[in-house]
């Protein structure tokens, strides 16, 4: 999981890096320009957890975390630990919900 | 004057009075924004819209010039000859005029106070190009079926999703649907979708942990002298050699015979045995447990007679 893995020469000067599981990988400085954020901002998330890199590199994912986690704070005024924290629980409240719905719709054993 | 049912009020959005002190409306808004932020109601349309409603709300309210601007075009809007009615501030008045007449409905006023552009009013002006997050679902399967691997349709919003599950799924198997998430309300792009797999319950078969199992009954006389018994597999029934001397409750492996793993091959099925007692017996059964229990010299309670508290 902590190095970055293959790295794909396409035809001139652009690289693209993936992980193990054939992923695209994207840069700090990409995931804060896409988040409009900044490089700093990016690496004091990694820093405290709230994201995982892979490598120095960052999955897509965690580029959507940050936008959530910036959407958070600005919008319900909380923390970074907090926002990080209360997204987990919601992901994980949206996963229960989706299983309890899928025992409840089934109308035979 | 059927234009009026399509003013908005945001002082009652937001729960609050016309009078509100900017620390209230801010306030209000983050109280209502926790119960409906999108990110923490991932799907759920409601929400959204209603957070849609009460940033807009606060966009308007919690700047001061918007603010009054609103303040005068609701006043105006809700009387009939709102196009001449006076300014509520007498400097504004002389340069800007009412000048609300100009706006076709409400939704072109807030666009326009707002700065946005007309048909883009829908999607929420801030936020980033990052993607979209992902959507969580989760379907139930038959034994059968996650053993075998299945096609499924799966319903997700109004979208029907063909999903293939491969074989060997368990309970809290996830799936990635790449790009089959809900759009995001903020950019409308797709994220992927989670699938988790549930098992409906199966008659004789069940899992313990990571362990495929089964309960099998067993004769007292199987138990004592051991036996060849059929015992049912997820391919149909095998005979297994039992032990002498077997207790209720030990389970046997069944090496090959268990779950689908996710590498390929098998894993093993467990049988766990339980002794049970025939209830009619016949003459000769009778006969030969009344001699059993005459002739026996094996005493099962033998450590339990000096118990006591």
């Amino acid at each position: 999981m902590n190095e970055v893995l293959s790295t794909n020469h396409s035809s001139s000067l652009s690289t693209m890096v993936v992980s193990l599981e054939g992923e695209q990988l994207y840069t700090f400085e990409y995931a804060a320009s896409m988040t409009e954020t900044s490089i700093t901002v990016v690496q004091v998330y990694v820093e405290l957890g709230v994201i995982e890199p892979n490598g120095i590199m960052l999955h897509s994912r965690e580029i959507t975390r940050i936008a959530q986690i910036q959407r958070l704070r600005q919008d319900l005024g909380l923390n970074l630990v907090g926002a990080a924290i209360v997204l987990d629980m919601a992901q994980e409240l949206a996963q229960l919900r989706a299983r309890l719905k899928a025992h409840q719709s089934q109308p035979t054993i | 004057m059927n234009t009026a049912t399509d003013f908005k009020d945001y002082y009652s959005v937001l729960g609050v009075s016309k009078t509100a002190t900017p620390e209230e409306i801010k306030r209000a808004y983050r109280k209502i924004a926790r119960k409906h932020h999108p990110d923490l109601n991932p799907g759920d349309e409601e929400a959204e819209a209603k957070f849609k409603d009460l940033n807009e709300a606060n966009e308007v309210l919690s700047d001061p010039e918007k603010r009054e601007k609103y303040d005068r075009f609701g006043q105006h809007w809700n009387q009939p000859n709102y196009t001449q009615a006076p300014s509520p501030r007498e400097t504004n008045a002389g340069n800007t005029g009412n000048g609300f007449d100009q706006y076709g409905d409400f939704d072109s006023f807030i666009n326009d106070l707002l700065g946005r552009s007309q048909r883009r009013a829908s999607s929420d002006g801030f936020r980033s190009q990052a993607p979209a997050p992902d959507t969580e679902a989760a379907i139930a399967l038959t034994f059968s079926e996650a053993f075998h691997g299945v096609q499924k349709r799966l319903q997700l919003d109004t979208d029907t999703i063909n999903v293939r599950i491969p074989a060997g799924a368990t309970t809290g198997s996830r799936i990635r649907l790449k790009g089959k998430g809900r759009p995001s309300p903020f950019s409308q792009e797709r994220g992927d979708l989670y699938l988790t797999i549930e098992l409906l319950p199966h008659s004789f078969f069940h899992f313990v942990g990571d362990r495929f199992v089964c309960n099998v009954p067993i004769r007292p006389d199987e138990a004592v002298l051991g036996a060849e018994i059929n015992v049912p597999t997820p391919d149909g029934s095998v005979t297994m050699k039992v032990p002498k001397g077997l207790q209720t409750g030990q389970s046997l492996r069944l090496r090959g015979k268990g779950w689908t793993l996710p590498k390929g091959g098998r894993g093993d099925l467990f049988a766990k045995l339980q002794i049970v007692t025939p209830q009619d017996l016949n003459v000769i059964e009778q006969e030969c447990y009344e001699k059993i229990q005459a002739k026996t010299s094996f005493n099962p309670r033998i450590h339990l007679e000096e118990i006591k508290l």
